[in-house]
């Protein structure tokens, strides 16, 4: 019966000592055999592969887009790319708004926001930068569209009195229809286009903002406000003060405390009185 | 039999026509199963590599002329192809029936299956070593290539296959030392 060999100076088995343990693995390895009949296995396969009928799309195949495979390996990574960018153009195309029938009237109106260079807009905001020469950013006019009817109902007058010019809240609608029917009608749909609840909902949105901003609170409000809001009682005292009654009072009683610790001084004596 | 099938494969030039595909599986099928059973231990699948191998061969039919040693063409395909395949099978798709065959038969039904196992731990901590000093030790332990064939098949120098052989034994000399103290 065979046993394994030790080693005399470490009495270890010698299958157990690591080097020997590798050299048998690697022994195990290194006669490894095939099958039998793997050479006519092979040769059979690779025959019948080549016998095979060629394809109806065989002449899809093109060898020149054939990619060797060390840099098959980068290929994921390429095609990940290409498919999220696929999918963001996707995703702006899906997200685009259509146009519906009440915003392409409104967007023809406003052809300031389209184009810097395009004949005149109806809308009097427009008209407003464009009478000034500035020169307003190109913006898609669908996407910009519903932004400015959102903005324009709340926007206040003290905004429109900080615009450099403002001869539109003068204007009256009237004369805005009117000077939109006399515009030449290019790219730009003409305003008679519109129907008169349409064009009343234009003016509408194009008129001046109201309600009027608040005003500025007084200081006797702005006192109120914060003894309603944190109830805070040494502000009573300063209410109070409010009050002109409490305070002349108030100063009527300092000046007697005054007058009290510094008495009036004696007259002045004048200089001929002496003699 | 492979006679029978001599396939020539069908190159432009006159010379070379003398190099048959039947010659080549015939001279390397043997040594290109080990290449790819080295990385894979499952015979069907290192199997599959040879036959792709010569696939290969045949797409590239008219590069043959050209090479300068083929059989280290066809061993850095096989490797190639095996250590693609290895990405895609599971570890316990590999064979490791075949390690409990590799202890001798005389030996004790005990003794052998103990061989069994360590051998079969070798391997798992093979597989654990680093890329590059795996693959180099797997070569070299072919005994079919010498160092300047296994350098190029993995693109490297010389001197560094050497070392990364060095290293590979040290760390796996030094890994079993440590699984056998725990």
């Amino acid at each position: 019966m065979n046993s394994p060999q030790t080693n005399p100076e470490t009495r270890i088995p010698e299958t157990r000592i690591p080097e020997t343990r590798i050299d048998h693995a690697l022994d195990a390895l290194r006669h490894a055999q095939p099958r039998a009949g793997l050479e006519p296995r092979i040769l059979h396969a690779l025959e019948s592969g080549r016998k095979r009928a060629p394809s109806l799309f065989a002449f899809l195949r093109l060898p020149s887009l054939r990619v060797p495979a060390r840099r098959a390996a980068s290929l994921p990574v390429w095609a990940a790319a290409a498919a999220l960018t696929l999918i963001a153009l996707a995703a702006v195309l899906l997200h685009r708004p259509t146009p519906t029938p009440h915003s392409t009237a409104l967007a023809t109106t406003e052809p300031a926001t389209m184009e810097p260079g395009l004949a005149g807009g109806f809308s009097p905001l427009n008209t407003n930068t464009r009478t000034n020469g500035a020169s307003a950013p190109a913006q898609p006019i669908l996407s910009s569209r519903p932004k400015r009817t959102a903005i324009l109902p709340t926007r206040s007058t003290s905004d429109l009195s900080s615009r450099p010019t403002s001869n539109l809240t003068s204007r009256p609608k009237a004369a805005l229809f009117a000077a939109a029917a006399e515009r030449p009608a290019g790219r730009i749909a003409p305003a008679q286009h519109l129907t008169p609840e349409e064009a009343a909902d234009l003016a509408d949105l194009h008129a001046p903002s109201h309600p009027a901003p608040p005003l500025p609170l007084t200081p006797q409000e702005k006192a109120l406000l914060r003894l309603v809001r944190y109830r805070n009682t040494t502000q009573l005292a300063e209410l109070a003060a409010l009050n002109p009654e409490v305070s002349a009072a108030r100063d009527a009683q300092e000046a007697a405390a005054f007058h009290a610790f510094f008495p009036d001084p004696p007259p002045l004596h004048q200089p001929g009185d002496s003699e | 039999m492979i006679e029978e099938l001599s396939l020539v494969l069908p190159l432009s030039r006159p010379t070379e026509t003398d190099t048959s595909l039947a010659a080549l599986v015939e001279s390397y099928s043997a040594v290109l199963f080990r290449v790819a059973y080295s990385i894979l231990r499952n015979q069907a699948e290192a199997e599959d590599i040879v036959q792709d191998t010569f696939v290969r061969v045949i797409e590239h039919r008219r590069a043959l002329s050209e090479l300068r040693d083929t059989r280290v063409w066809l061993v850095r395909i096989a490797w190639n192809l095996a250590l693609d395949r290895r990405r895609r099978i599971r570890p316990e798709q590999m064979d490791d029936a075949f390690a409990q065959q590799l202890p001798s038969r005389n030996l004790a039904a005990d003794i052998a299956l103990d061989e069994a196992q360590q051998i079969q731990t070798v391997f798992r901590h093979i597989d654990r070593l680093p890329r590059a000093e795996r693959q180099a030790l797997l070569l070299s332990a072919l005994d079919e290539l010498n160092t300047s064939e296994i350098a190029q098949i993995m693109n490297k120098t010389e001197s560094a296959i050497r070392a990364l052989i060095f290293r590979a034994r040290a760390h796996l000399r030094e890994r079993l030392n440590k699984g056998d103290k725990a």
